[in-house]
């Protein structure tokens, strides 16, 4: 029940246990396992599953996997009060998230039309962009320190989803792909290294 | 009451919710408490950390009820730091909110492990280091009885929760230790926030519930302090419902 704290660990000792764990956490065949694999859409992950390889990583290194952070800005999106934060800092208006989920359609036009028309926000060139872009790096900053690969993904081609639709699956799917046997393995890695538990040159 | 308290309580799934309610109630007693989590180590250490504030004693133990063996793992725990076990509140629980024809195997066999089993596995290790006037308390929900949408796992697990009770509580009784259930309405924690459209689901019921209040993790912990007391030796084998009259309405 106490994980080795004491442990060095090398880069290939974690990848394996890493590759170890995933087999057994989701029930998947070994050879499946590959680094770029995405948990969930390759090798089907689900919530229970990532409880279980959040408690095994926990016993095997001392290291949390922050998959809760990464549902609670899912809910976040979801239920628009991380746009509903947006705004307010943007207008110094506090609409609540309720009230922009009334919004139809859900794009960004529609919900700054509603912002005008019921609050008196005035319209500005460019203020959809504007908003989608301040939200869409507000999203991407709280996901930093996640198991996910974001390295190449840039705000244009994620603010391009939310454009068309604040709730697009597509969006979060995007973001989930990012969630890869790999960036697994890297986050652990950093957690170790920042501990002082990874052997150097490894 | 606190010369009347146990001493010694086991809280599985305490670091959260109404478990982390159950701890903090037993700490004012000046109770020792063992905390069990799961993978929430900072909510835990946050409990631990008030259980000492509120006067009590507190040890965090992380395991996953869903295995036997960690289970056995954590009362040998309980049994090398306390030599015995006062109060047993099985309380963690875990879930997948999916209708039953969307169900698998693997979904039901977690819930029901976690859920259910769990209980009967604490209890077989843990009635060994209890002495007459323990206590078994175990928690379930209005879902044990009535359908709500997506709880069928957690649901069934509840039912065999509550009938696992009275078999218990009938075995057990010889030994003087009591086993009950209390069965919590929505409670306010942040296991709503997770869910979709959690927020308004819990305020149709409180808008529903007679005098219009959501039950407390804290009512709901001063129940379960009751059934520890020795007041309530009498009270075997039941299921009491906690719910602030929800479930009276038709």
């Amino acid at each position: 029940m106490e994980p080795d704290t004491a442990k060095i660990w090398t880069r290939p000792e974690v990848r394996a246990s890493v590759g170890k764990l995933i087999v057994e956490s989701l029930g998947v065949d070994e050879a499946d396992v590959t680094a770029d694999a995405t948990l969930i859409r390759d090798l089907g992950a689900e919530s229970i599953d990532f409880l279980d390889l959040s408690y095994k990583c926990q016993q095997t290194f001392a290291v949390e996997l922050p998959m809760r952070a990464i549902q609670e800005r899912r809910i976040e999106w979801r239920d628009l009060s991380g746009l509903a934060r947006v705004l307010e800092a943007r207008y110094r208006i506090a609409v609540p998230a309720e009230e922009l989920r009334m919004v139809a359609p859900a794009t960004i036009g529609a919900v700054l039309e509603h912002l005008a028309a019921k609050h008196g926000v005035p319209r500005t060139a460019g203020d959809a962009h504007e908003v989608i872009d301040a939200l869409v790096v507000r999203m991407l900053a709280d996901l930093v320190r996640t198991p996910l690969d974001l390295a190449d993904l840039t705000v244009d081609r994620f603010a391009g989803y939310l454009e068309k639709n604040l709730h697009s699956p597509d969006a979060v799917e995007v973001i989930m792909n990012r969630l890869t046997v790999r960036a697994v393995t890297e986050y652990i890695v950093g957690q170790l290294t920042a501990a002082g538990r990874l052997a150097p040159g490894t | 009451m606190s010369e009347q308290a146990p001493r010694e309580i086991l809280v599985t799934g305490g670091g959260r919710g109404i478990g982390r309610a159950i701890a903090l109630r037993f700490a004012e007693a000046g109770a020792r408490v063992f905390v069990n989590f799961f993978v929430n180590h900072a909510a835990a250490e946050k409990t631990a950390r008030d259980v000492e504030l509120r006067g009590g004693t507190a040890h965090l133990l992380q395991a996953d009820l869903k295995e036997p063996a960690e289970i056995k793992r954590l009362v040998a725990e309980v049994e090398r730091r306390a030599g015995r076990l006062d109060v047993l509140v099985s309380n963690a629980a875990s879930g997948v909110l999916r209708d039953g024809l969307e169900l698998s195997p693997k979904q039901w066999d977690w819930v029901l492990a976690t859920n259910a089993r769990a209980l009967l596995i604490l209890a077989q290790a843990a009635a060994r280091l209890m002495t007459p006037g323990g206590r078994i308390i175990a928690l379930s929900s209005l879902g044990s009885q009535r359908v709500i949408p997506g709880y069928t796992a957690v649901g069934v697990s509840k039912a065999a929760l509550e009938t696992l009770t009275r078999y218990l509580a009938v075995e057990l009784a010889a030994k003087g230790i009591t086993v009950n259930t209390v069965s919590a309405g929505a409670v306010e924690t942040d296991v709503w926030q997770m869910m979709p459209e959690g927020t308004a689901a819990l305020a149709a019921i409180r808008a529903r519930t007679p005098g219009g209040a959501l039950v407390t993790p804290e009512a709901v912990a001063d129940v379960v302090f009751f059934l520890a007391s020795p007041a309530a030796q009498a009270i075997q084998g039941q299921v009491l419902t906690v719910d602030g009259g929800y479930s009276l309405l038709a």
